[in-house]
């Protein structure tokens, strides 16, 4: 009998934790596996959305591949693949992933050129589509970030419907140390920059 | 294609031009429509004020050509020589019939209020052509619209009007185009941006509105106004109407296909770990207990808006069943799952079967492989590449491995309640506040005792002076009655039994007090296969009527109701279900009702039901017809809830064609998890 009622109880404390589960995101605390990770302290990033200005600190959660995936306070958060953008979550942001492998390997070569780029998106009826873009890469010259010494290279893309330009600032080493990127119609440009080293 | 490219054009454009509306609170100038449609889909709400008037209407762009609108009109002094108000319910459908050319203008054809009492019956062929910022309206007017200056009539049985049917809900077809037709004209023209200045010649006289009372006056033929628009979706406008009074219109429109956050806000769902990870986890190392695993995947996935309530392992395999509390994507739920599962399970698991259980009734099994979600994690086509590695099954009854905490389960709540009643001849809007205190017992899989308290504070629904003047058993019209119970009342006591009486057969029986007016026992057996569009369901019903007191009394009204369902998915985006059988009233006969269906989980539809009781038994209506608004709260935050808003607008409830209102109906239980809605969400896998 205890046992039933001891269980009750707990069922009860789910039902009320699923309630609240919604409200979650509007309330100030942040998302438990964020907190986790600030407690750890690792790598961060500062993001921004550059149309709307909204800042989201980002925090390093896990890396499988070449992929590695960072969350924000909100719960929300972005997978980046070599520093490139491969999907955002969570901020009304539609893509869903991206392959911008061709622009990856000619960055990293510190090299310019033309590449191929394709976004996947959700639509609001929740239909997936790809879209395909023509990027051209051109290097832009030496930039100092504070006390970092950089190349910015442009990535200006047009698809069928759309065109964007993507910014990269790249370290001696070809290592991608701040970027803005697109994140789809939604949302717009997307800012990145290193927070804490990991 | 076509579908998928016009998304990406809409996706890229963003907001299109907001349909202006009228003060008729529809689509058009001012007071004359225009010809031309609105996006498809498009829905808009409109409220206009014009002198003693008030109209708020609703307009939904059915199709690419069809226009549907439902008005709910208040003019004061229109009833008792001026001293009473008139609540007005119309309908109205436009057909465009040409778009728009280089050269030509939209033509289109319309009726408005072509189904209700008559006040507002016109009938409109109208043009409309853009030119730079200038739109050019002309056009013909019937009814109505024919009150200046008439050309003449159309020839033959066209020529006379006959009077209206005073009786709402028959439609008055022997009255469409028929009489003299006059002339009405316009122009809009755009001035900075979003503002637009409006100019017509109105031939309306407002006859019936001044010969009864109400305070329209008449000096001139002509409207001028002025209107802006809102980047939200919200239009504002002025108006100088007839040369004496002021028209404000107030406008929304929102498409339910382009929510405002498409991507969503929900968090990001697990990442998945590298297999040497997730293998040298705690839980995971050698003498670790097994609860340890289990607690962890239940912590994790509770943190998902997931209940666990069973794990089996079976060599590479590992099954869980989970009830999905939030998400309305059924695929979402099970990627979130799946990913879970794969960062707490052993990397020698290799698959993973996600049985989804709704009141311990087990409905489908999605089985995805640990290799298909790595693959399919941060690919481009993910979605596709997980749509193929995964498979669906119809689940089975099981309790194995059971969660101890899963059985037995309750749950209680206290929570305000609103509830609405709309159009009462006296007052359109009648309402009851107060506390509603719900719980709910689950002894074991599929077994539900439920209870639905209420404590109204402040009533103004059971106060209503009008009493039944129907002709039939009372089996809806005594709602006053039941409003007016004093003190607590009981809505319903019941104990429900689902169960699986075999493959892709679902069952239900429940007893005891199943709604507000009625007790007794009602059993259902539906067949929803996993795949195809078709399901079939069939519900009896024995019930008594309940006393008036909301208590456990009943009177003395015995009914046999029941019906066999068909429901179907159309091709694109419809959805329809027909029923057939016996209603409250002992009346044989049926209902259609028809749905569009947007994936993101907005429902928009309308019913009608016709059984053996004349129009003229069935009194003021003709027969029970209403529209149906189901929208996923997400829609508006993008957070999941798994809570659908659920709106059944009734121009009037009679006793004809009315049905039982029984909880756990199990088409709406499977229906997300069958028959193709997996497909149709499953974008969302990854998210």
């Amino acid at each position: 009998m205890t046992r039933d009622v001891t269980s009750w109880i707990g069922r009860a404390a789910r039902a009320l934790l699923l309630a609240l589960l919604p409200l979650a995101g509007c309330s100030t605390a942040p998302a438990p596996r964020f907190a986790a990770l600030a407690e750890a302290g690792g790598p961060a990033l500062q993001a921004a959305f550059v149309d709307s200005g909204a800042n989201i600190p980002l925090l390093h959660e896990a890396r499988r591949g070449e992929v590695d995936s960072w969350i924000g306070p909100g719960g929300g958060g972005l997978a980046l693949r070599y520093g490139l953008l491969a999907g955002v979550r969570g901020y009304g942001a539609e893509l869903l992933a991206a392959d911008a492998s061709a622009s990856a390997a000619l960055l990293a070569a510190g090299r310019t050129g033309t590449a191929p780029r394709s976004h996947r998106y959700l639509t609001g009826d929740d239909r997936a589509v790809t879209r395909h873009y023509t990027c051209d890469i051109s290097d832009q010259g030496p930039r100092t970030l504070d006390t970092t010494e950089t190349r910015l290279f442009h990535e200006a893309c047009t698809g069928e419907t759309e065109r964007f330009l993507n910014l990269y600032w790249l370290d001696a080493t070809g290592r991608i140390v701040q970027s803005r990127q697109w994140t789809g119609p939604a949302r717009g440009a997307i800012s990145l920059r290193p927070l804490r080293p990991g | 294609m076509g579908i998928r490219l016009a998304a990406l054009l809409a996706l890229a454009v963003g907001a299109v031009e907001a349909a202006p509306l009228g003060t008729y609170a529809t689509p058009g100038l001012l007071e004359m429509p225009t010809a031309g449609a609105r996006p498809d889909g498009t829905l808009a709400f409109g409220l206009a004020r014009v002198g003693p008037s008030t109209r708020a209407a609703l307009s939904y762009q059915l199709t690419p050509r069809l226009r549907g609108a439902a008005r709910y009109a208040i003019i004061d002094g229109f009833d008792y020589d001026g001293l009473g108000t008139r609540y007005d319910r119309s309908f109205d459908l436009h057909l465009d019939l040409l778009a728009e050319g280089p050269r030509r203008p939209a033509v289109a054809l319309g009726l408005r209020d072509f189904g209700g009492t008559g006040i507002y019956s016109s009938e409109y062929l109208v043009a409309t052509k853009q030119i730079g910022p200038l739109a050019v309206t002309a056009g013909l007017g019937w009814g109505r619209l024919a009150g200046r200056v008439p050309l003449g009539a159309l020839p033959g049985p066209f020529a006379e009007r006959p009077a209206p049917d005073t009786d709402t809900g028959q439609l008055d077809a022997g009255q469409w185009f028929r009489g003299p037709a006059a002339p009405f004209a316009g122009l809009s023209y755009q001035i900075a941006g979003r503002t637009t200045l409006l100019a017509e010649y109105s031939p309306d006289l407002y006859r019936q509105e001044r010969a009864r009372g109400a305070a329209h006056d008449i000096a001139a033929p002509v409207n001028l106004g002025l209107r802006h628009r809102f980047d939200n979706g919200l239009t504002l406008g002025a108006a100088y109407l007839y040369g004496r009074d002021i028209g404000l219109t107030l406008g929304y429109r929102l498409d339910p296909a382009r929510p405002r956050h498409p991507g969503g806000r929900e968090g990001l769902p697990e990442p998945l770990a590298p297999r040497d990870t997730v293998a040298a986890r705690s839980w995971n190392r050698p003498g670790a207990s097994p609860n340890a695993l289990r607690e962890t995947l239940d912590a994790r996935l509770l943190a998902e808006g997931i209940v666990l309530e069973g794990l089996t392992r079976d060599g590479p395999r590992a099954g869980v069943r989970v009830v999905n509390e939030v998400w309305s994507a059924v695929p979402q739920a099970a990627g979130r799952t799946a990913r879970v599962m794969a960062n707490v399970l052993p990397p020698e698991v290799t698959q993973f079967d996600i049985t989804f259980v709704r009141y311990g009734l087990p409905i489908t099994t999605v089985s995805i492989s640990r290799a298909a979600l790595e693959a399919g994690e941060h690919a481009l086509e993910g979605d596709r590449i997980l749509r193929a590695a995964t498979t669906l099954a119809d689940a089975r009854p099981t309790r194995a491995g059971e969660l101890p905490v899963a059985y037995p389960a309750g749950h209680v709540a206290l929570a305000p309640y609103v509830e609405t009643s709309l159009f009462d001849p006296d007052s359109p809007l009648r309402y009851s506040v107060g506390a509603a205190a719900t719980a709910s017992l689950r002894p074991m899989p599929g077994l539900v005792l439920a209870a639905d308290l209420r404590y109204p504070l402040h009533d103004t629904i059971g106060t209503a002076t009008r009493r039944s003047d129907s002709v039939l058993p009372h089996v809806r019209t005594d709602a006053v009655r039941y409003a007016a119970a004093p003190g607590l009342q009981l809505h319903r006591l019941t104990a429900t039994h689902l169960f699986r009486p075999g493959r892709d057969l679902f069952g239900r029986v429940t007893a005891g007090y199943l709604e507000r007016m009625y007790g007794g026992v009602s059993a259902e057996l539906l067949w929803h296969p996993l795949e195809g569009p078709l399901a079939l369901g069939l519900e009896i019903n024995a019930v008594r009527q309940r006393d008036f007191n909301e208590m456990f009394g009943f009177r003395g009204y015995d009914s046999l109701t029941g019906h066999a369902s068909a429901y179907y998915d159309l091709p694109g985006p419809l959805h329809a279900q027909l029923d057939v059988g016996r209603y409250l009233a002992g009346d044989w006969g049926g209902t259609l009702t028809v749905m569009r269906e947007y994936d993101n989980g907005v429902r928009i539809g309308a019913f009608a039901t016709l059984t053996d009781v004349s129009f003229d038994e069935f009194g003021e209506g003709a027969f029970d017809k209403g529209l149906i608004f189901e929208v996923p709260l997400d829609w508006f935050t993008r957070r999941p809830t798994g809570r659908v808003h659920r709106q059944v607008l009734r121009p009037v409830q009679r006793d004809g064609g009315a049905r039982l209102a029984v909880a756990h109906r199990l088409y709406p239980l499977t229906r997300d998890y069958r028959g193709g809605e997996i497909d149709d969400r499953f974008a969302r896998i990854t998210r």
